[in-house]
């Protein structure tokens, strides 16, 4: 496969290994660690214990951890709960984070310095818990989903980091759009987005991984548990504190006895890695050259 | 030119602007009101109705405290380290990245790269203690050769290379994703422009993509200062007693145990304040240089 | 618009800091006045009376009463059924307990509940807060009164709380009127609950819950591993010189073995430091004062010195497995739970039938006696306020039937579910579970309730309920006795400060980063910025105690 365009020379040798080299020891020393929590999550309580902690070399493979995870009752409503959130949340983010960027990326219009400062102060000053449970629970919004997405919906980083993009797009473009009479809406949907689409893919990422792996929202907003998002009922499997809660299982825990904790520990995260892992090839696909390219020719 | 003109030129970008802006006013500014417990005694069953007043006497205790100065000291040390052996890390690895020509290939190693950012600090410290700990892979390979080991991981001066390695390993690969989708946005046809007129690929790299990333490569910098004060939590949370809070006590951590433990709480929404207006300043500060520099900054000057 | 705004801002904060950074300003540190603490003793007479209640003998009997457990070597043969009238009136109730593990299928799916509903005539409607987030969450619910109508909370999440005793009285009924003095005719099994429980359960003079797990804990054991132990030919250590000694013959870094893990909090225990105070000679000596505590960080900064802690557990103790390394055989003694113990030795069993860890029998650091700490703060379960006069009796009628003893059936009910489908008997006719008992039972009726339960856990190793027992027995006798047990203190705000900069300066002495010697040092700048203030504090509760 050549993907070289015609213009750009042969690379030297010399630089085709430097650069081989310097990926080499970069993947490995990425992928050890990412082999040994995959590796942990699918041994058993016994190849845990051998190993006193993670687990380097196979030795006695299940895939009981996972079992564990998915066996019980309550994980299918949760992730269809974590989906909705996730899909309706990154929609609901998305969708504002690009009006207010675009609403902020020219820089003579109204109030527009104001404006900015007010969203660039949420990045600096933090509200209290107590306070914001408060709102939350003014609104109604104790048990409800939008508990979920609401409070966190707008990020400041995010915002400020989308509109550097949309405003190194050439004012030209914009400008000529403008004399030729089309609104703001117009030129933000026709002519901002198609040349935005790299960021835009990317700051739906950062929503979307936001929200699908948050959990705290849900400890402070969601007493119901039928509406526990998909990492809070996971996290319950990491049993930390067993010894403030004595003999729960008193008597009878013989039976099954617990997968060791580390294995689910490491399977979780699995679980948090995997919409990544399915999202990341279209965020990438997105990051096509050239889109620009006939846009600034005009 | 006149407000009402202005209006009507600029009404549509307001309107997009409210949704974003209703949110954060109800569940960010309100809440944030809370804050003014900085300036009373508060205890959370009177209320902030019913808490006495005691004007900055939190702050005169804070700016008195020599733990507190402590913290900021280690903090901004390390801040200052992060930027220069962290900062320019995900700039140079997106770069490389951008370099691969191969799709799947580059999709492949993306992937491995990015993986790190999801894993816990618990993880990512056990990681690091189990090939560079007392009885990691790296001592053990050295007990067996009759060496004794160093022990990297509780040496309060190497602390401060030891966590920036953690970060770099953790969040250096996520961190490429945002100067990948810059370096998308270049316009391809400088490059082959430049490169018809002979230009090598370092002089296309110098003259072309650094440029073409300054802007994004600034912003980041400048939020980078504003959150100065924040060097995370929980990895200074786990590795505090290896090396001592003399070289592990930060911000976060300070305020976590001098309030959070102690139920001071006007005490800690002070912390947070200040934590605030000194990552205001440097805002403010760093954007006039970028400013001088012919920068745009975050945002333009009037 | 100017850059003015900023720069006046930037001045000001540079005023401030020039006024501040010199002096501190006078007065109290803040959060220093907000101290309070409830005397036990004023508070007999709103405490049910104990009246004992034993359905089936032990095979052995507790040693010290209140303190000691009981154990059964094997199930018993017949179960008492106690409470034969339903005690619900048919109500149905929200109820919000903690939990450690994995959610349940919820009511409607769940036939475990179904089974224990039918039982006692009433519907409850469980809902869990997350026990690793529940000290976070819980601030937020008392600030908001979103409480449900019956809340089990855990003691020490309690009292983590700002101002927890306020909140416990806006939002919680008070049961002072319906359980004080003599209820065994009316609630027999809520009476059999140890009076100190009952004496914690009082809050700003009023009994406001009904403690659940009031049996007392050890917060810590130390372990070791038996099984290697005896094939070093090392012997029960007499001292903590001793026991220094041994952990050198053991260590061998080499074969990736390390004798202790993080022991410095149970050594304490051993060398007689108090919790917080002791009274000399009518004055209060803080823990950190004594000469005992000066002998443990000595010996610990020894242990240190000579390589034989656990690497990981020096570099990051929370990233370090502790039950991991010590079952895997890299660390040979650690500290941890009482349940621990069982726990392990299920799993392990299976896996090395020689595995074999016990408590180090009793010692003291001196070669004289140790003092165990005994916690015996428990958890509360609370009535929501505003709850009608009918409805709270019929829950207390249900707190009595889920406090019922081990030995009866409706013990056997609410742990173990339905015979058959929750659990089966083994060859001795002790419960089993199946498959589908942990998946629909996690603690959620037994939150409802009090009962000191007795040690079986049979399966867990042979030998362990008759080495648990004698050891839990022989422990509880050298226990520590706190001079302020029983009186809920809610601490001065900078006394709980001053403890952080103490020990982090301890920590520095331990891993050898400052010297031994700078300890009263340490200690001097700890009275200062604060110890004193808090003695002053506890002296006079121990006056308005009477017990100065």
């Amino acid at each position: 496969m050549n993907n070289r365009p015609t213009w750009q020379e042969r690379p030297t040798l010399f630089g085709l290994t430097l650069k081989g080299f310097t990926l080499t020891v970069i993947v490995l020393v990425m992928i050890y660690p990412i082999y040994v929590v995959i590796l942990t999550s699918l041994s058993t309580a016994s190849a845990v214990t051998a190993a006193g902690g993670l687990v380097t070399l196979p030795t006695d493979l299940s895939l009981d951890a996972y079992r564990e995870l998915f066996g019980g009752g309550v994980v299918t409503r949760a992730v269809l709960v974590s989906t909705g959130v996730t899909l309706v949340g990154t929609t609901v983010s998305l969708g504002l984070t690009i009006l207010a960027a675009y609403g902020l990326s020219r820089t003579n219009s109204l109030f527009h310095r104001p404006l900015l400062f007010l969203f660039l102060l949420t990045f600096l000053f933090t509200p209290g818990m107590i306070p914001t449970y408060l709102m939350v629970r003014e609104l109604g919004l104790i048990d409800s989903y939008w508990s979920l997405i609401l409070p966190s919906a707008i990020s400041a980083f995010n915002l400020v980091v989308m509109r550097a993009f949309f405003m190194n797009i050439p004012g030209e473009v914009i400008d000529s759009a403008r004399i030729d009479g089309a609104g703001d809406f117009r030129i933000l949907g026709r002519i901002v987005l198609p040349m935005s689409k790299g960021v835009t893919a990317v700051i739906g990422l950062f929503y979307a991984v936001g929200y699908w792996n948050a959990f705290f929202n849900a400890v402070l907003y969601i007493n119901d548990n039928s509406k526990w998002p998909l990492q809070l009922i996971l996290r319950q499997y990491v049993q930390q504190g067993m010894d403030l809660v004595p003999n729960t299982r008193t008597y009878d825990s013989a039976a099954g006895a617990l997968p060791p904790n580390l294995a689910i520990k490491m399977a979780i995260i699995v679980v948090a890695l995997i919409p990544v892992l399915i999202i990341y090839p279209f965020v990438q696909k997105h990051f096509t050259k050239g889109v620009i390219i006939g846009a600034v020719k005009g | 030119m006149p407000f009402l003109a202005r209006l009507r030129r600029d009404w549509q970008l307001l309107v997009m602007t409210l949704p974003a802006l209703g949110l954060v006013l109800v569940f960010h500014y309100v809440p944030t009101l809370g804050n003014v417990i900085a300036f009373q005694d508060y205890t959370p069953y009177d209320g902030i109705s019913s808490s006495p007043w005691v004007g900055l006497y939190n702050f005169q205790w804070l700016l008195s405290d020599p733990e507190f100065w402590q913290a900021i000291r280690n903090t901004v040390t390390i801040t200052t380290f992060q930027l220069i052996f962290y900062f320019p890390i995900p700039i140079a690895l997106a770069i490389l990245l951008d370099s691969v020509l191969s799709r799947k290939l580059r999709l492949f190693i993306q992937g491995i790269v990015y993986m790190p950012h999801f894993f816990s600090w618990v993880l990512v410290v056990s990681l690091f203690q189990q090939i560079l700990g007392g009885a990691g892979l790296l001592a053990q390979t050295l007990r067996q050769h009759g060496h004794e080991p160093w022990d990297i991981m509780t040496n309060p001066d190497a602390f401060i290379v030891l966590v920036t390695a953690e970060s770099v390993w953790k969040d250096a690969g996520w961190g490429t994703i945002i100067f990948l989708a810059a370096l998308s946005a270049i316009n391809q046809n400088l490059y082959e422009a430049a490169a018809v007129d002979g230009a090598s690929r370092w002089r296309r790299m110098w003259h072309i993509t650094l440029p073409g990333l300054r802007p994004v490569i600034l912003l980041l910098l400048i939020l980078r200062l504003g959150d100065a004060l924040n060097v995370g939590f929980e990895q200074f949370f786990l590795q505090r007693d290896a090396v001592g809070s003399h070289a592990a006590e930060v911000l976060d951590t300070f305020v976590y145990w001098r309030t959070l433990m102690t139920g001071a709480w006007s005490y800690g929404a002070a912390a947070g304040l200040f934590k605030g207006v000194v990552g205001l300043i440097l805002i403010v500060i760093a954007n006039k240089v970028a400013h001088r520099f012919g920068e745009q900054g975050i945002y333009k000057r009037s | 618009m100017t850059q003015s705004p900023t720069r006046r801002g930037f001045l000001g904060l540079v005023a401030l800091t020039a006024l501040s950074a010199c002096a501190a300003p006078a007065g109290p540190k803040p959060g220093a006045a907000k101290a309070t603490a409830a005397a036990m003793d004023k508070l007999t007479a709103l405490v049910p009376k104990y009246v004992p209640l034993q359905v089936v003998k032990p095979d052995i009997t507790s040693s010290v009463p209140g303190f000691g457990r009981d154990g059964f070597l094997k199930y018993p043969a017949t179960l008492v059924d106690s409470i034969t009238a339903k005690p619900g009136k048919g109500g149905s109730y929200k109820v919000m307990v903690p939990t450690w593990s994995p959610l349940p299928p919820p009511l409607g799916s769940n036939s475990y509940y179904d089974a224990v509903n039918t039982d006692i005539g009433a519907t409850i409607d469980f809902n869990y807060l997350d026990g690793m987030t529940i000290h976070e969450k819980l601030p937020t619910l008392l600030a908001g009164g979103d409480v449900a109508d019956v809340t089990t909370v855990p003691g020490w999440a309690l009292t983590a709380v700002p101002d927890y005793s306020k909140a416990v009285d806006g939002l919680f009924e008070d049961l002072t009127p319906y359980l004080a003095g003599d209820i065994s005719a009316k609630y027999p099994a809520l009476a059999a609950i140890p009076t100190l429980a009952w004496q914690y359960s009082v809050f700003g003079g009023k009994l406001k819950a009904v403690p659940a797990w009031p049996t007392p804990m050890f917060g810590l054991v130390l372990f070791h591993r038996k099984d290697l132990w005896d094939k070093h030919g090392l012997t029960a250590p007499k001292s903590a010189d001793e026991l220094f000694e041994m952990g050198k013959q053991v260590t061998d870094p080499k074969e990736k073995r390390w004798a202790f893990g993080d022991i410095f909090e149970i050594m304490r225990e051993i060398f007689r430091v108090p919790r917080k105070w002791r009274k000399e000679g009518g004055k209060l000596v803080h823990a950190y004062e004594t000469p005992e505590y000066e002998a443990t960080v000595a010996w610990m900064r020894k242990v240190v010195d000579n390589g034989l802690v656990h690497p990981n557990v020096l570099s990051a103790k929370q990233a370090a497995d502790a039950k991991e390394l010590f079952k895997s055989g890299q660390m040979l003694v650690t500290s941890d739970g009482f349940s621990f113990w069982a726990e392990t030795l299920i799993q392990m069993s299976k896996e090395n039938p020689d595995f074999w860890m016990e408590p180090v029998p009793i010692f003291g650091g001196d070669g004289g006696k140790p003092e165990y700490r005994v916690n015996q703060d428990p958890s509360y379960t609370f009535i929501k306020k505003g709850t009608p006069k009918e409805k709270i009796e019929e829950l207390l009628g249900l707190f009595n039937y889920f406090s019922s003893p081990f030995g009866t059936q409706e013990q056997l009910l609410f742990n173990n579910g339905v015979e058959g489908k929750h659990f089966t008997r083994d060859a001795t006719g002790a419960p089993q579970q199946t498959e589908l008992g942990p998946k629909e039972i996690v603690g959620s009726y037994v939150w409802l309730g009090g009962r000191v339960d007795p040690i079986f856990e049979s399966q867990a190793h042979p030998n362990y309920v008759q080495a648990a027992t004698t050891w839990w027995n022989s422990a509880v006798q050298v226990r520590h006795q706190d001079p302020f047990d029983g009186i809920r203190v809610q601490e001065p705000g900078d006394f709980t400060a001053a403890v952080k900069p103490f020990e982090d300066k301890v920590t520095d002495i331990i891993r050898g980063r400052r010297d031994v010697s700078t300890l009263a040092q340490a200690i001097d700048e700890w009275r200062k910025g604060g110890g004193d203030a808090g003695r002053e504090f506890y002296q006079k509760v121990l006056t308005d105690n009477g017990r100065a």
